[in-house]
């Protein structure tokens, strides 16, 4: 009982009973902050052993601490309780409960030790993501918000196809790494790719986390690809064709952003770029490189949260989104605009912020197994960050241009969650032991060398050179780039259109059960979605797809569950 | 825009300078160096920066962009999920 009591998920999902029993009465957010400092000093105050049940022959453990699993459940608390500070001025009870159900999954998902477990959590981790995307409200986050069930109901799919395949062939149930080369290995770490949003897979992130609101998009930011990272490091480390699949995913996520005119898409190119960099380390797989994964995701967790702060402030104040619109609003939040600095230069590794203490340490691990152009690409990919995060960003959003926005006044704890969260990032870079204490693995690392630190700062100033002479051709153009995402918004969807189309010529036997089937379905979903609203006509058939595949997934999930129980009982 | 002024001129140079200077008693003091060849020669890593500052602007302007770029409305009022 008392592990339960210390679990930090618990606290959490506790306040979602609250705030769900409560939401006529009182708003969320005092909740949310108060179960998520619960949470937080659960950790700091040391949490150990085990929680397990037994259900239906299985050991489900609920709570298995080490201290790859206490990092990544520190910092998702962190962020969970400056999250909610930030978004207390707007937030609903239906978004706060979203928001608590989806950090208890994520910190539930790194504590879980066995397989089934992780699998629980981490589908309430993407359904209470979905619900917080939705609760934006408006027609964009919603055909986003069904984009995203479409890929992650794949995701799901495939992680439990695996998970049965691997415990029908006799495999363990605690979660552990496993066999390379086998059908579980692939099957579980293509779900896994899908949540750290490699790419091609990786369109899902950069099309949903912008329409999220501003405060929900602070925690979209910490958790999916970062519990996909510990994922990574848990199951998978050393698993060679990260090395080149990570580096391409840092190069990839820079290219993009350097065209990009929405700010929080921007920013979500940048976070498929940094989990680049961790995706290569658990590629590289030595404890040097472990440890640069696991302390990367910790910086990137808290710099990235304060950088979409820093996003959503600007959308808060001016109502605008895009490059093109924003500029010269400096003089107005200068604290946010500062807060947001403190954000870009650790992202671009810069001494004496996080990223720093971090990211160098896996460019290093790449360098000492002479992985040459694996460095050389995260390098490369560290100039485009500064190049976009810490000057272009900044530049067109806030300096720039003076053209007359009107600025609205920033509510005190929304600057305040950006002053701890800036304060944290300085933190950890000054004093890099804070983290490195905590690090999983047995490697020792010295970030401030005179050689590190000089070259680091070439690189920076370098790129800040060639920003100021090429600063007019970066200027922002009202457009849009197509990515992935294309393949599943216009051949794919055109070919289910088609079949339905061809299904209902067919008879009113097959028109008949698609009323009774499909549409009631599909009345039932896009209630939920509108929150009551009346949808668009044209709206109806964006349900449609997304249902048939999460029917696919119930499918799939039904014959491997049936395969399991069949392989436990063969009798 | 405006011209870059002498001080903007001598604030970037003298930046330079030292960056350059630290590079070079590294290299006196025998300092151990990680990395590429890039991190081993004096300046080295800015002319890695401008190199690829310049390539990543060059690829994504020019090339990206005129491959994959489409007006803002692109998926508005089809079929699509």
């Amino acid at each position: 009982m008392s592990a339960l009591l210390l679990h930090p998920a618990f606290w959490l999902f506790s306040g979602v009973l609250i705030v769900f029993v409560n939401r006529h009465r009182m708003p969320g957010v005092p909740v949310g902050v108060i179960v998520a400092l619960g949470a937080l000093l659960a950790l700091l105050r040391g949490v150990e052993g085990t929680l397990e049940t037994s259900v239906a022959g299985f050991q489900l453990v609920w709570f298995h601490a080490d201290r790859l699993s206490l990092l990544f459940s520190l910092v998702f608390a962190i962020v969970a309780l400056v999250g909610f500070l930030y978004g207390s001025h707007r937030m609903r009870a239906g978004e706060a409960a979203a928001a608590l159900l989806y950090a208890g999954s994520a910190i539930a998902t790194v504590l879980a030790g066995d397989w089934i477990t992780f699998f629980v959590f981490w589908e309430a981790m993407a359904f209470s993501s979905l619900a917080l995307i939705w609760q934006a409200g408006t027609v964009r986050s919603r055909r986003a918000g069904m984009r995203y069930l479409l890929v992650h109901a794949t995701g799901g799919a495939l992680l439990f196809c695996g998970i049965a395949l691997h415990l029908a062939g006799g495999g363990d149930t605690s979660l552990a790494a496993l066999a390379s080369g086998s059908p579980p290995f692939w099957l579980i770490l293509g779900a896994v790719a899908i949540n750290a949003a490699i790419p091609p897979l990786h369109a899902w992130l950069t099309d949903a986390y912008p329409e999220a609101s501003t405060s929900a998009s602070v925690f979209l930011s910490a958790f999916t690809t970062k519990t996909a990272v510990y994922a990574l490091l848990r199951l998978f480390p050393g698993t060679e064709i990260l090395i080149p699949l990570g580096a391409a995913m840092a190069l990839y996520g820079v290219v993009f952003a350097v065209i990009e005119n929405d700010i929080r898409r921007l920013l979500s190119y940048h976070i498929v770029s940094q989990v680049g960099y961790m995706v290569t380390a658990v590629g590289i797989g030595t404890p040097l490189a472990l440890n640069g994964a696991a302390s990367h995701a910790f910086s990137h967790i808290l710099y990235k949260a304060l950088l979409f702060m820093g996003a959503g402030a600007a959308i808060e104040a001016t109502g605008l989104r895009r490059l093109s619109d924003l500029g010269g609003i400096s003089r107005q939040m200068r604290f946010a605009v500062a807060m947001y600095g403190i954000g870009a230069l650790s992202i671009s590794g810069a001494p004496l912020f996080n990223g720093f203490i971090s990211k160098s340490m896996i460019v290093s691990a790449a360098g000492e197994e002479h992985l040459l152009w694996t460095e050389l690409a995260l390098v490369v990919a560290a100039v485009g960050t500064f190049l976009s995060v810490g000057l272009k960003l900044p530049w067109f959003a806030f300096f720039g241009e003076r053209r007359g926005i009107p600025v609205r006044p920033l509510p005190t704890n929304l600057l305040a969650a950006m002053g701890i969260g800036g304060a944290l990032c300085f933190l950890y870079g000054v004093f890099p032991h804070l983290l490195y204490s905590r690090l999983p693995y047995a490697a020792t690392y010295v970030p401030y060398t005179l050689d590190h630190v000089v070259s680091t700062a070439q690189l920076l100033a370098a790129t800040g050179l060639v920003f100021f002479l090429a600063r007019k051709t970066l200027t922002p153009a009202p457009a849009m780039a197509l990515d992935t995402d294309w393949l599943y918004r216009v051949p794919f969807a055109g070919g289910i259109a088609a079949t339905t189309r061809a299904l209902g010529a067919i008879g009113p036997f097959v028109r008949t059960l698609r009323r009774a089937t499909v549409a009631q379905v599909d009345a039932a979903v896009r209630r939920l979605a509108t929150r009551g609203a009346p949808p668009r006509r044209r709206e109806s058939f964006a349900f449609r797809t997304p249902i048939g595949w999460t029917l696919l997934f119930a499918a799939a999930a039904v014959v491997a569950a049936w395969v399991l129980v069949w392989a436990r009982n063969p009798g | 825009m405006k011209t870059p002024g002498t001080r903007t001129v001598a604030v970037l140079g003298a930046s330079f300078a030292v960056l350059a200077g630290l590079d070079l008693f590294g290299l006196w003091a025998g300092t151990e160096h990680h990395g590429g060849i890039w991190n081993s020669v004096p300046l080295g890593d800015v002319a890695l920066g401008m190199l690829g500052a310049g390539g990543l602007i060059w690829f994504s302007k020019r090339v990206l962009k005129r491959c994959l770029t489409r007006s803002e409305s692109y998926y508005d009022g089809d079929s699509q999920t």
